[in-house]
């Protein structure tokens, strides 16, 4: 019973990594451009974040017994 | 005896609720002499008016009793009031409450960029045909801007980490340095030592630009702004104040064994961290004029134009400096500085940041590899750590 369970999770776990390499596979028949595109819109995303963590941390409380 | 009485004196003892409780007591005891002894007490008193003094057993056994609580209690105040001092300078100290989630969330930004520039490095390396020129600038771009990106976390995380020392109005500025080692390859051509002859005027005391390469080990140099950034955007853009300069450094005889060599000393900051692949860091001016005050150099004009760049510096008055590392190798420096001196509570919490900026010093060295390689694929001849940046320099 024990070793069915760990035989599935094996199995389970081989095919999510399967999935994630062919998943980067297909992505890296995009071309460059795309693959730049794609990158840039996630830098873009990331810069947004970043500024509103910037905010956030601008803006926390008045520093306490100062 | 002496071991007793400090045990007796000391913060564990005097502030435990056993010794405040005998402390109580003691109060209440040496009020209650002051009841029963009055009329001795007062009769001793006369001697502060003038009149005769009338010794008093009871008196002065109370003023004794008076005295020693004057004593404890001092005693206990001070060390309540030390404490007090000390929790509140940690709480100072100590990084905001959001500090955690909030580099949580930064790391995985810069992880997914990682990623990304990881990715776009792949597609140009197995691409069947080369990429055009405009694509590869576009990577450029891209990768500059993740690692400039990553240079605003990185600043952030300081300043949040350094944020009751000083006020919210200091501006930090972050950059990372490039370094050319002259003892691993063959003698850089002219025009690249020109350059960094003119940018390291007041640091080095080589005549000719063509000496550089005989008396030093190599540069630490900032070419250009495209991998820096300042707290002063909102957005991480390059830093429009930062100018090109150059930093000599010589290595131990161990790593570079050339015997031409002056053997100057290393200035702090960036050429310290080359030799010493430690990180570094620069508390104020003062302590540049100190450190260069032991070198044994005859010539002023050096020294004088160190003390003149560092006291004119107001964009730098307290540096950090850490060293990007691949196999054991500095390959370039991160410098992280401010607008006033004593970052990071004058050093005191240098080593805790520095492990907190780890990872992400981790990922901008492999982000400044991924660039390298990029660079190289555009016909620049760039390679980090080598002398071969001629071209960007001429």
């Amino acid at each position: 019973m024990l070793k069915e369970q760990v035989k599935r999770c094996e199995v389970s776990s081989a095919s999510t990594w399967v999935g994630a390499s062919v998943s980067q596979q297909n992505r890296n028949k995009k071309s460059l451009s795309q693959v730049i595109s794609e990158a840039q819109e996630m830098l873009s995303e990331a810069k947004r974040i970043g500024k509103k963590l910037n905010r956030e941390q601008d803006q926390e409380g008045i520093v306490i017994l100062r | 005896m002496k071991d007793k009485l400090s045990t007796l004196c000391s913060a564990e003892f005097l502030l435990s609720p056993l010794a405040q409780g005998l402390v109580g007591v003691f109060i209440v005891m040496v009020g209650a002499l002051a009841s029963l002894w009055s009329p001795e007490i007062l009769n001793a008193s006369h001697f502060f008016w003038g009149d005769n003094v009338v010794f008093s057993i009871k008196a002065t056994t109370f003023w004794f009793f008076m005295i020693l609580l004057a004593v404890i209690l001092s005693r206990a105040s001070y060390l309540k009031a030390r404490n007090l001092a000390y929790t509140i300078s940690l709480l100072h100290r100590a990084p905001t409450s959001d500090f955690l989630d909030r580099f949580a969330k930064r790391y995985l930004i810069t992880n997914k960029l990682l990623k990304e520039v990881q990715n776009v490095l792949d597609t140009i390396s197995t691409a069947e045909s080369e990429p055009n020129s405009e694509d590869l600038k576009d990577a450029v771009e891209f990768i500059s801007g993740a690692i400039r990106s990553t240079l605003d976390s990185i600043v952030h995380l300081v300043k949040e980490f350094d944020r009751a020392n000083g006020g919210k109005s200091i501006i930090y500025r972050a950059n990372l340095m490039q370094i050319v080692y002259f003892n691993e390859s063959s003698q850089p051509p002219k025009q690249f030592l020109d350059w960094l002859h003119f940018f390291s005027e007041k640091f080095t005391q080589s005549p000719q630009a063509s000496d550089l390469y005989r008396d030093y080990s190599g540069f630490v140099y900032l070419f250009d702004n495209a991998l820096t950034t300042t707290t002063e955007t909102e957005d991480p853009d390059k830093d429009i104040a930062i100018r090109p300069i150059a930093f000599p450094f010589t290595l131990s005889v161990s790593d570079d064994t050339r015997t031409s060599l002056r053997g100057f000393g290393n200035l702090p900051g960036a050429p310290t961290v080359v030799e010493t692949k430690n990180p570094h860091v620069i508390l104020s001016p003062n302590a540049v004029f100190e450190h260069i005050s032991k070198w044994n150099i005859t010539s002023n004009d050096l020294v004088e134009g160190i003390k003149q760049y560092y006291a004119n510096h107001k964009l730098a008055r307290s540096i950090l400096s850490v060293p990007l590392q691949l196999d054991q190798r500095v390959i370039g420096v991160l410098n992280v500085y401010r607008n006033k001196e004593d970052i990071l509570f004058a050093g005191d919490k240098a080593d805790d940041c520095f492990n907190v900026l780890a990872p992400f010093v981790a990922s901008i060295t492999d982000m400044l590899v991924c660039l390298e390689k990029v660079l190289v694929r555009t016909g620049r001849d760039f390679t980090l750590g080598d002398n071969s940046h001629v071209k960007r320099a001429s």
